[in-house]
C-alpha cells in the first residue's frame, strides 16, 4: 500500500515505483506488467494519473505498450532506467551534495576517503 | 428505457412495506385491537362491527403519511428519492396502497377483530349475525368505501402540498370541510327547491361523488410532479 | 455527462446558495468538489440527482434534466450522500429489495467489496457503528454500477485502515464511461484519486481545472515570496503558490490551492488561462 510523500508529483513517483520494481527483477523485460487500472486500483490512485505515468515510461523507452494486450518491460530497460537515474544523479543530486559539503567545509581529503571506505 | 413499468410499481410496494413493516403492523394491530377492546369492556360483539367500520375511516387519514413517508425526512430520505422510479409509477403505489390495498387490509383487520373477540367467552352475542353485518359495513355500502377513499385522497393530496406542517394541515383542511358541509347543508335548508331537485338528479349526484377521489388523486399527482423535494 | 449552464438555486425566494454557476463535469475523470462549509456543494449534488430544480439556469445529464426523474437516467445515477437513514435490516436484505432497481447492480462485487472493506452482509445495519453502515452502503452503491457516482463526504466517520480501501476501491471502480464527483473537505483523504478540481465560493465556480493543467502552470510548496501568488506560514517555513517556471510538476497541495483560491481567486485564474 502506497502512502504518498511530500514533493513528488503522483504520477512521478508511480514512474518511480515501476523503475524500482524493474530494477530490483520482480518485473522482468519482455514480461508483462500490470495494466493500468489494475495499477490504479492497487495503489488507489485515479487510472488517468496512472496512465500518464506509463506514458512517460513510453516515452522514456522503458516500457513499450502492445495494443490489445497489454504493457511490457522494454528490452534494455534495467540499464536504461540506471543511465536515467545516473543521469540526474550528476545533475541535480550529486551538485547538490557538493554545495553542501562547501557550505560544511567537508575537504575532499575526507570525501576520498569515505569514497573508498564504503 | 424510461416509461411505466407495473413491475416496478409492484418493486415498490414490496420494498416499502420490507422498509416500513413495523409501522403497518402496529397500524393495523391498533385497527384490530380498539374494536376488541370496545367489546371486552362492553361485552357486547355487536360492536366490533361498529368499531371496526370507525377504524376503517379513521384510519382513511392516516394512510396517506405512512405511504409517503419519504418526502417528509429533514434530508435523510434521499435515497428513497433517488430510487429509479418515475412519478407516475410512485402515485400508482400510492393510489393503490391508500384505496384498494387499504381496503381489502382493513377488511383481513376487521375479520380479525371479529375472530379475537369471538374466541373471548365472556363477550356475548351471535358472531354469525356481526360477521354478516360487518360484511355488509364494509363492502355492502359502496357509499362508504368511496367516503373512506375521499377521506384518503384528500389525505394523500394534504400529504403532497404540505411537507413539514402536517398536522397543521390535517386540522385545517378539517376545519375547512366541517364549514363547507356546515355551509352546503345551511343553503340546502334555505333553498327548499332543493330537496325536488335532489329526485331527478341522483345520479348526477352519485357519479360526482364517486369522482371525487379520482379527481383528488389526480390533483395530488399534478402537485408532486411540480413540488421538489426541497431539504 | 453533467453540464451545468449559469445555475442559481434558492431554499427560499430571496436568499440563495448557488448563484450562477457554469460548469462541466466529464466521464472518465473523479472530480472533487471543494467548497467552504455551507457554500451549496451538497445542494449541487442534490440538483444533480434531480431532485431540486434550479431556480434559473440548467441543468443537463447526458442530455437529459434529471429533475424530470426519468427512470433510465435515475437507473445510471447513484448518490452517497453524507448523512442517510436505512432500515432495520441486514445489507443483504436492503440489497434484495433494492437492488432488481438497479439493472447492472452485481451481487459478486457487493460481496467482494464488503470484503475488502470488512462489512458482514448479514449484519443488521443498525446494529453497526456509523462507519460500518457507511461502507456497507458504499458496497451496495458501488455494486450498482452506475455510470455516474455522485459522493458526498465518503471518508466521514471512516477509520484509517478503511480510507485506504475505499480509495483502492473507488480507483478501481473509475472508468472512461464514468463520473465520479467527489464532495469533500478532507482533500488528504482523496487527493490521489481527483484528475479534475473544481472549487466554489460565493461569486460562483472560483476555480475548475484539471489537476494536469495546474500542475503545469502553478508551483506548490516552498517559493520564493516575491514570485508566490500565495503564502503561508507552516512548519518548514514559507510555502505558497506561484507560478511554474521550471519545465518540472510539484505535488499539487490541494490545501495550498484551496488558501490561495480563497486568498485570491482572479490571480490563479489568470494564471490557468
Amino acid at each position: 500500500m502506497m502512502e504518498f510523500s511530500e514533493g513528488k508529483p503522483i504520477w512521478r513517483q508511480i514512474y518511480d515505483l515501476v523503475c524500482t520494481r524493474i530494477l530490483s527483477g520482480e518485473w522482468t523485460e519482455q514480461s508483462r506488467i500490470v495494466s493500468v487500472r489494475e495499477l490504479a486500483a492497487d495503489v488507489g490512485v485515479n487510472p488517468n494519473t496512472v496512465m500518464r505515468s506509463y506514458e512517460r515510461l513510453e516515452s522514456d523507452n522503458i516500457i513499450y505498450n502492445r495494443r490489445g494486450i497489454g504493457f511490457f518491460v522494454a528490452e534494455g530497460a534495467k540499464s536504461h532506467i540506471l543511465e536515467i537515474e545516473r543521469r540526474e544523479f550528476l545533475t541535480e543530486e550529486l551538485p547538490a551534495t557538493i554545495r553542501r559539503m562547501r557550505l560544511l567545509n567537508v575537504t575532499l581529503d575526507e570525501f576520498t576517503m569515505l569514497f573508498r571506505e564504503k | 428505457m424510461g416509461g411505466y413499468s407495473l413491475i416496478r410499481v409492484g418493486r415498490l410496494t414490496a420494498k416499502h412495506y420490507a422498509d416500513h413493516l413495523r409501522r403497518y403492523v402496529m397500524f393495523y394491530a391498533l385497527m384490530a385491537f380498539i374494536p376488541v377492546m370496545f367489546a371486552m369492556l362492553t361485552k357486547d360483539i355487536e360492536l366490533v362491527a361498529d368499531m371496526g367500520t370507525f377504524m376503517f375511516i379513521v384510519g382513511a387519514f392516516a394512510i396517506a403519511p405512512v405511504t409517503m413517508n419519504e418526502l417528509r425526512g429533514n434530508g435523510t430520505k434521499i435515497l428513497v428519492n433517488t430510487l429509479p422510479v418515475s412519478t407516475a409509477e410512485r402515485m400508482t403505489f400510492i393510489v393503490l396502497n391508500t384505496s384498494v390495498i387499504y381496503s381489502l387490509l382493513a377488511a383481513a383487520t376487521g375479520f380479525v377483530s371479529l375472530s379475537v373477540a369471538m374466541a373471548m367467552p365472556f363477550v356475548a352475542g351471535n358472531a354469525g349475525e356481526c360477521s354478516a353485518e360487518m360484511w355488509h359495513g364494509l363492502y355492502g355500502r359502496w357509499e362508504l368505501q368511496v367516503f373512506v377513499w375521499i377521506i384518503s385522497s384528500g389525505s394523500v393530496m394534504i400529504n403532497a402540498f404540505a411537507r413539514k406542517r402536517l398536522i397543521e394541515s390535517y386540522i385545517v383542511a378539517f376545519a375547512v370541510m366541517v364549514l363547507l358541509i356546515w355551509g352546503l347543508s345551511d343553503a340546502m335548508i334555505r333553498m327548499e327547491w332543493h330537496v325536488e331537485w335532489r329526485e331527478c338528479y341522483e345520479w348526477i349526484a352519485k357519479t360526482i361523488y364517486c369522482l371525487v377521489p379520482v379527481v383528488l388523486y389526480a390533483a395530488a399527482y399534478v402537485v408532486l410532479r411540480r413540488r421538489q423535494i426541497k431539504w | 455527462m453533467i453540464d451545468i449552464k449559469q445555475l442559481t438555486f434558492g431554499y427560499s425566494s430571496h436568499r440563495n446558495v448557488l448563484t450562477d454557476i457554469t460548469l462541466s463535469l466529464d466521464g472518465g475523470h473523479i472530480h472533487g468538489l471543494l467548497g467552504c462549509n455551507g457554500i451549496g456543494k451538497s445542494t449541487l449534488l442534490k440538483i444533480i440527482c434531480g431532485l431540486m430544480r434550479p431556480t434559473a439556469g440548467s441543468v443537463r445529464v447526458d442530455g437529459v434534466d434529471p429533475s424530470t426523474r426519468r427512470v433510465d437516467l435515475m437507473q445510471q445515477m447513484m448518490i452517497i450522500p453524507e448523512e442517510f437513514s436505512l432500515p432495520s435490516v441486514s445489507l443483504s436484505s436492503y440489497a434484495r429489495m433494492t437492488a432488481p432497481f438497479y439493472p447492472q447492480f452485481s451481487r459478486e462485487q457487493m460481496d467482494y467489496y464488503c470484503r475488502e472493506m470488512m462489512v458482514d452482509p448479514a449484519e443488521k445495519l443498525h446494529n453497526m457503528s456509523m462507519g460500518q453502515r457507511k461502507k456497507a452502503y458504499i458496497a451496495f452503491a458501488m455494486a450498482c454500477n452506475t455510470r455516474i457516482l455522485l459522493l458526498d463526504e465518503p471518508t466521514n466517520g471512516l477509520d484509517i485502515p478503511s480510507k485506504s480501501v475505499f480509495r483502492r476501491l473507488l480507483a478501481g471502480y473509475a472508468d472512461d464511461d464514468r463520473c465520479i464527483v467527489i464532495s469533500t473537505h478532507q482533500v488528504n483523504d482523496i487527493d490521489s484519486l481527483l484528475d479534475n478540481i473544481v472549487i466554489l465560493d460565493q461569486t460562483g465556480v472560483a476555480l475548475s481545472a484539471t489537476t494536469a493543467e495546474i500542475c503545469s502552470r502553478l508551483w506548490f510548496g516552498a517559493v520564493d515570496p516575491a514570485a508566490a501568488v500565495y503564502t503561508e506560514r507552516s512548519v518548514l517555513g514559507q510555502i505558497g503558490v506561484a507560478p511554474n517556471t521550471s519545465g518540472e510538476d510539484s505535488r499539487l497541495d490541494l490545501e495550498l490551492l484551496f488558501n490561495a483560491v480563497t486568498a485570491d481567486r482572479e490571480s490563479i485564474a489568470r494564471l490557468l488561462k
